[in-house]
């Protein structure tokens, strides 16, 4: 089993070269970056032109999933450390913003960009 | 690491005496409330270290200026804008803050990287000859607790394995 290191920043002072500092790849706010990501890019990924502000899912029968990539990985904010836990937890956010999409979409006709912003927030 | 003001440090003290006999959770809301704050500003100056070595690090509104107005009403999926006045705060690839004094925090040698050895701990401390239940979680517990790390934090590693 193979552990990688975690790699030191580059060193902004003294200090920095005994006790060195970590770069977060994540953004640290509470924010569902793992849901979103943590770049505009990759949001938009995830979207993929939906509608309505909706994150892109992949339909089966009656059922829908998490998109997968061409090595069959989640398409979703962060998807390492994968097992079947997360794939619950992504998939029942995902589907739940885009159930708020529907629901502000029904509610508020008129507002199309305004729906994305409020899932998310809420 | 903030100094909080002199009525803060007295509300910090109040309060240490006051849970001494009560607890903040038993106490009456409106006042629990103000045992909260306490406990934030204590917090907030024992617990929480800068990892950069000035505050404008965090970036200000003449280093990082908002191009576009609309990130005032809405989240930017880098961190950016969350705090106006230091927007660079929490961003992807920002250095991790942490909760102990840097001083306290020397990288180890490999040596002492491997001591214990991870196998020690694996075999001896980790190992089950028989079955343990967990009582008080499920496994539902473990995902979702990943779940909420993986949005918070994932440090930057020297090699790159994507799975």
């Amino acid at each position: 089993m193979k552990i990688p290191r975690t790699k030191p920043t580059a060193p902004l002072s003294k200090l920095d070269e005994s006790c060195p500092a970590y770069k977060n790849i994540n953004t640290a706010w509470w924010d569902a970056s793992q849901l979103y990501g943590s770049d505009e890019a990759t949001t938009m990924t995830l979207r993929m032109g939906a509608v309505l502000g909706k994150l892109k899912m992949r339909e089966d029968g009656h059922t829908e999933y998490l998109p997968r990539d061409e090595n069959n990985l989640p398409l979703t904010g962060f998807n390492q450390n994968w097992w079947l836990g997360l794939e619950l937890m992504h998939t029942l956010f995902a589907l739940e913003h885009n159930a708020i999409c529907d629901m502000l979409h029904e509610k508020h006709p008129d507002f199309s960009r305004w729906v994305i912003r409020c899932a998310r927030e809420t | 690491m903030s100094e909080p003001s002199s009525k803060g440090r007295v509300l910090i003290k109040v309060f240490k005496g006051v849970n001494k006999v009560v607890k903040w959770d038993k106490l009456p809301s409106f006042i629990g409330v103000f045992n909260l704050l306490a406990f934030r500003l204590e917090l907030e100056k024992d617990n929480l270290h800068d990892v950069y070595p000035d505050v404008g690090s965090q970036g200000t509104t003449a280093s990082c200026p908002m191009k576009d107005p609309r990130y005032l009403v809405t989240r930017n999926s880098d961190g950016l804008f969350n705090k106006l006045d230091e927007p660079l705060m929490g961003c992807t690839g920002m250095r991790f803050g942490r909760n102990v004094s840097r001083e306290h925090t020397k990288k180890p040698t490999e040596e002492e990287l491997l001591t214990p050895n991870p196998r020690v701990v694996s075999e001896q401390l980790l190992k089950r000859t028989e079955f343990k239940p967990a009582t008080i979680v499920n496994l539902l517990a473990a995902a979702w607790i990943q779940f909420q790390l993986h949005d918070w934090v994932m440090h930057e590693n020297v090699s790159w394995f994507p799975n």
